[in-house]
């Protein structure tokens, strides 16, 4: 209290009179020879205070392979802001094999890795992998909207921690479950870490939906300024990135290993290009079929005959 | 897995396509997790929650169309809605402030030039939406408008008929209106004239131009014997109108400032003296 006096006097506005400035500067002077050690009350800032050490060190590589397009780009960009426990390398040779990704991790000191490979320059494929010994997930991604987008109107802090939610789904299905726990293990920010913030007005969200999981990052907002501390009243706005990660294969090393698991659902684009040329290839193939099919289906539409209909002719 | 080959095949259409088998090897699957998270559920321990975060759903998603833009993404938002309460409520619980206080100001996301487009876009838009409204209502008002002037101008011509036939009616018949044109002091029953009587003190500006400086007679464009005839044309001049080209051009101008405007309207000197 005895500080917040001095603070008050020191900014009084000084009076017009020259006798009172001169008074002031005096004042001042003796101020700054008793400067108060805490002025901004920093000692009484409970949020600033950090009450434990960094122990949780998670530190994920992500990095991406030759020919990204600005779009892979971006999201990559967009991902190594939303983590701020991420390091980076310059981009992945084609030709080096994948386990090589393993040393590179080794020397940045890293033990999560979030590698984007791109193909053909249009198809974009995320390796999530633990990487001493843990598992490779393998996914492809759709449906890329970067956080440049202008309608995703949200905003958050840079480097605080986000909340990490997940869908029913992720504590059913087994597989479902290990990417669980490598996607918390990647993308959640550990706490204390140098580079985080402290406050926590944003959560990235996992939805398991059509065999793929779908990414949304929501900034966490009160309706008015007076909702501020009411769970009930607040707001969700959309920040990027937004992306459907198809499940692909999960690989019981590091970029090497057993198949744990392979979906069965999944197309590679491969196979629907093929699918489609060969829709389109032979036209007249494609009219038989399709004859063929016209008349199975009047087939199915006939009515039986009615005795009836000859009751009154 | 027979039966997710079968599901397959039914989605693409019932054509064979090229694709990985199946492979789900669960005992494998649990025991790289329990490697992994060293068999602790992040969710139990409030020590392990504050060090990841993650909240799980109590219930699935109940979205049936992936397609379906609108209902999929409502219902992504309601679902992290809710779980927005629970993490604020476990945070609240545990002493952990996480809302960021007005005064705190650090770098964010995005840039704030980037959040500038974000506004004006959103102003933009629900200013075109203002605009289009505004549009529709003038052209509705304006429709409505020209209806009604429509109607008003059909009325009045309509009025103005009834009274014009009931006047020559009356005339017609004798009748006396007083009753209908109380206001007015005109006498039905005699003829309003047309022209001005001789003396009347209203003369109109032409008519008194023409008494002042005599009607101008302009020449007759007709070529009737008066026209060719006509010599007044000549008197005026001297050395007619292509004689004096070389030389009398002073004597000329002379001559036409001496019997300049009018009839032989005397100068601005001569009538000066005259007055005086």
């Amino acid at each position: 209290e005895v500080r917040r006096a001095e603070l008050e006097e020191a900014e009084a506005p000084p009076e017009g009179d020259a006798e009172a400035d001169a008074d002031a500067e005096e004042a001042n002077n003796e101020e700054e020879e008793v400067a108060p050690s805490d002025p901004y009350l920093l000692a009484d800032a409970a949020y600033i205070q950090k009450d434990t050490r960094w122990r949780n060190k998670q530190r994920t590589l992500v990095f991406c392979s030759r020919g990204v397009n600005y779009r892979f780009r971006h999201l990559a960009e967009d991902i190594k802001k939303l983590l701020p426990h991420h390091k980076t390398e310059p981009k992945f040779e084609k030709s080096s094999k994948l386990h090589e990704i393993n040393e590179v991790c080794e020397l940045k000191s890293c033990n999560n890795v979030v590698f984007f490979e791109s193909r053909k320059g249009e198809d974009l494929y995320m390796w999530v992998a633990r990487v001493p010994y843990g598992p490779t997930l393998k996914f492809q991604v759709h449906n890329i909207h970067t956080t440049g987008e202008v309608r995703l109107a949200g905003n958050c802090l840079l480097g605080s921690r986000p909340v990490l939610y997940f869908d029913k789904a992720f504590s059913d299905i087994s597989y479902l479950k290990l990417m669980k726990g490598l996607l918390t293990q990647a993308f959640s920010t550990p706490r204390n870490h140098p580079k985080s913030k402290p406050f926590h007005d944003h959560m990235m969200c996992f939805y398991y939906l059509d065999k793929k999981i779908w990414v949304r990052h929501y900034q966490i907002a009160p309706e008015t300024p007076s909702n501020e501390n009411d769970p009930e009243r607040q707001v969700l706005t959309e920040i990027g990135p937004r992306f459907v990660l198809d499940p692909i294969r999960i690989l019981a090393g590091s970029f090497s290993g057993q198949t744990l698991y392979a979906n069965a659902f999944y197309m590679s684009p491969t196979a629907l290009r093929v699918q489609a040329k060969k829709l389109l290839k032979s036209p007249y193939k494609r009219r038989l079929e399709v004859k063929e099919e016209r008349r199975q289906r009047e087939k199915a539409a006939e009515f039986p005959e009615d005795p009836l209909d000859e009751a009154f002719i | 897995e027979g039966e997710a080959e079968e599901e397959l095949m039914a989605m693409k259409g019932g054509r064979p396509v090229r694709h990985q088998p199946a492979i789900s090897n669960e005992a494998a699957l649990q025991l790289k997790l329990q490697q992994l998270t060293n068999g602790a559920d992040p969710e139990d321990d409030d020590k392990a929650w504050l060090d990841c975060l993650v909240v799980t759903a109590p219930e699935p998603l109940g979205v049936e169309d992936a397609e379906d833009d609108l209902k999929r993404e409502l219902a992504f938002y309601n679902q992290a809605l809710s779980a927005v309460k629970v993490a604020q409520g476990r945070m609240d619980r545990l002493g952990i402030p996480y809302r960021r206080p007005d005064d705190y100001f650090a770098e964010m996301t995005k840039s704030d030039k980037h959040m500038e487009r974000v506004k004006r876009k959103i102003i933009g838009e629900q200013e075109s939406i203002k605009a289009a409204d505004e549009r529709r209502k003038q052209r509705t008002a304006k429709k409505f408008g020209k209806a009604v002037q429509v109607a008003k101008m059909q009325e009045r011509a309509q009025q103005k008929k009834r009274s014009i036939a009931e006047v020559t009616n009356a005339r017609k018949k004798g009748i006396k209106l007083d009753n209908k044109f109380d206001g007015f002091d005109i006498g039905i029953d005699e003829p309003a004239s047309k022209r001005h009587a001789s003396g009347s003190a209203v003369v109109s500006k032409r008519e008194r131009a023409d008494q002042r400086f005599g009607k101008k007679q302009r020449k007759d464009k007709r070529n009737s014997a008066e026209s060719s005839g006509d010599m007044s044309y000549f008197n005026g001049r001297r050395g007619g109108k292509g004689g004096g080209k070389g030389k009398g051009a002073g004597g000329r101008g002379g001559e036409g400032r001496g019997r300049a405007g009018g009839r032989g309207r005397p100068g601005k000197e001569a009538r000066r003296k005259a007055r005086a």
